[in-house]
């Protein structure tokens, strides 16, 4: 057995008696489920997996500046800032505080997709993780 | 598969609190107990192998930094922490013991634990006590044997203070019996004896210097009394005797008593024999050519086809293999080595040719047309309805990432972009903005 299911069992055990779940208090994103899917190489942990947003019935892309509409997440743990200590939950986490931050609901010109968005996901790559994601704007 | 043991198997047993322990003799990479643990400088400790493969992974050797703090790390900085690495073994020795005492039932066992724990720690200490005693005089007399025959300095002092009791007591002249007794000392290492001689030997040994009388000398190394006459003759011999004893006298204790010390030298020997395994240097590869290359992987033993890349990464991944293999206290062969090479490199092969079929996206397109060729009339259908935009709103969260991964590529005119972005500005809500854009999509595809 390769090292790295085993280390995926052991998340998904561990996930199982601890989801990993964020208070949502977020009045943009309240009573939505999202659905993020995760691809692992089989170099994982020490690659980060490929993260994002997979729209289906009943289960939208949120709306975010850091989410593009094809559901790729400009998120840093998911690239250079990713360390083979985190794990599915911990991005999980990362991911429902960077959702949860996002205050921009009063301003619904804003709440809407990165400026690049169209750009982006009409020359997007399927995985995420090609893209060298420019970090725009730090304080969402 | 076999089991996988988590610190979780610890929660709902009676000895919670264990999860942490067991969680922090894991590596954080591998979250498996450490195998030949290896602390960076920022004191964090990880697997050899984990953090080798941590370190390699990054581009160049300054950008390489510890998982958990992100401070800068190098590979040659790493030190073994051989501490760990011994809990790691007991932990897991007594992991399962420990286990299924936890997991008694913990109303039977409740009771007699305040009772008897007291009384059991206070038994066991005892016996501790009493086996740590024991010990220690083995130790001592096993440690007397040694320095005994190497340090030929203390020894003869030590001997003759206690010939010195011997002959002050009984005062005999004769040499072959002198003899017999200092041999009969040498031979019954008692450590009683040993200790009161310790003790008492400054006296003894004043005594002696005090006590002789008619001018008469100790031997230096036998102390039999005699004249300086006789000392200067009687001395040759004595050295003489005095070295075949003591070879005498260690031979027989090594062979008789001293089973861990024979075990403890052959081991050195051993080691110094088999010639330890030598670490592998890093390739810096801009330096190397294919050709180059291939006969560096030919030395190492390993297979010499592919592209570059898998070059590169085969030796890579070897060197870590390598090297991580030389700080464990197990080693596994080379052959050992070269197959989990090769399961590493299956599994890679095997994931790149997943992701190469996913990402030729015109292949992809070509295969999926007609599924693409539903959707646009599904679509048309939909526009030709008007009147129940639920279920446009349905076909479009079904179809959608296929639209726009397949058609946008297709015309990734400028014309377009304008057009959505027009549409980003015109639309409020999110529902009628993913609506409008799909209808400006079909119509331009009609």
């Amino acid at each position: 057995m390769p090292g790295y299911t085993k280390r995926l069992g052991r998340e998904l055990s561990d996930l199982k008696t601890n989801p990993a779940v964020v208070m949502d208090d977020n009045p943009l994103y309240a009573g939505k489920t999202f659905r993020l899917q995760f691809r692992f190489t089989p170099t994982y942990p020490i690659e980060a997996p490929e993260v994002q947003f997979i729209a289906s019935l009943g289960r939208g892309i949120p709306m975010h500046p850091h989410i593009y509409s094809n559901g790729h997440i400009c998120l840093d743990v998911l690239g250079s800032g990713w360390s083979p200590i985190q794990t599915v939950g911990s991005v999980s986490m990362s991911i429902q505080s960077m959702l949860a931050g996002n205050d921009r609901n009063g301003f619904p010109q804003r709440t809407e997709r990165p400026p690049d968005d169209a750009r982006y996901i009409a020359s997007a790559p399927i995985s995420p993780k090609q893209t060298r994601f420019v970090y725009h704007d730090d304080n969402v | 598969m076999d089991e996988i043991l988590d610190p979780s198997d610890w929660t709902g047993t009676r000895l919670p609190t264990l999860s942490l322990l067991d969680s922090s003799l894991r590596c954080r990479i591998c979250k498996d107990f450490f195998t030949s643990p290896f602390m960076t400088e920022c004191a964090h400790t990880f697997c050899s192998l984990c953090i080798r493969k941590c370190i390699a992974s990054t581009p160049t050797s300054e950008t390489a930094c510890c998982p958990v703090c992100r401070a800068p790390v190098l590979e040659i900085r790493l030190r073994r922490n051989q501490v760990v690495e011994d809990l790691v073994e007991w932990f897991e020795n007594a992991r399962a013991a420990i286990m299924s005492v936890a997991k008694e039932d913990p109303v039977v066992v409740e009771v007699p634990v305040a009772s008897t724990t007291p009384e059991r720690a206070s038994s066991s200490e005892r016996i501790g006590r009493k086996r740590r005693r024991d010990n220690m005089d083995k130790e001592t007399s096993s440690s007397m044997t040694p320095e005994s025959g190497n340090s030929e300095t203390r020894r003869p002092t030590r001997a003759a203070s206690r010939n010195v009791s011997y002959e002050v007591k009984l005062d005999i002249g004769d040499e072959s019996e002198e003899e017999a007794a200092t041999s009969d000392h040498c031979n019954n290492q008692d450590v009683l004896s040993s200790v009161t001689a310790e003790q008492g030997s400054s006296f003894v040994i004043l005594d002696n210097d005090d006590g002789n009388p008619e001018g008469l000398v100790p031997c230096p190394v036998c102390n039999v009394v005699m004249t300086p006459q006789e000392v200067q003759i009687h001395l040759d011999d004595c050295f003489k005797e005095q070295a075949a004893k003591e070879a005498r006298a260690n031979q027989s204790l090594i062979s008789k008593s001293n089973a861990p010390l024979r075990t403890l030298q052959s081991q050195s020997l051993h080691t110094i024999t088999k010639k330890p395994l030598q670490r592998l240097p890093k390739l810096q590869y801009d330096l190397f050519n294919d050709t180059k290359l291939r006969s560096k992987l030919a030395e190492l033993g390993l297979p010499t086809n592919g592209t570059r890349t898998q070059l590169q990464q085969r030796h890579t991944e070897w060197v870590s293999l390598w090297n991580a293999n030389v700080d464990s206290n197990n080693p596994k062969t080379k052959k050992q080595l070269l197959r989990n090479l090769n399961d590493w490199e299956s599994n890679l092969a095997k994931y790149a040719v997943q992701k190469v079929s996913a990402d030729d996206l015109a292949a992809w397109g070509k295969t999926h047309s007609n599924n693409f060729g539903d959707l646009i009339f599904q679509a048309r259908k939909n526009l030709q309805n008007k009147s129940h935009p639920e279920q446009q709103q349905g076909i479009y969260s079904t179809s959608k990432s296929n639209m726009q991964n397949q058609q946008l590529p297709e015309n990734p005119g400028p014309e377009k972009v304008r057009t959505i972005d027009g549409i980003y500005q015109k639309s409020s809500s999110a529902a009628e903005e993913k609506m409008e854009y799909v209808r400006d999509v079909l119509t331009e595809e009609l």
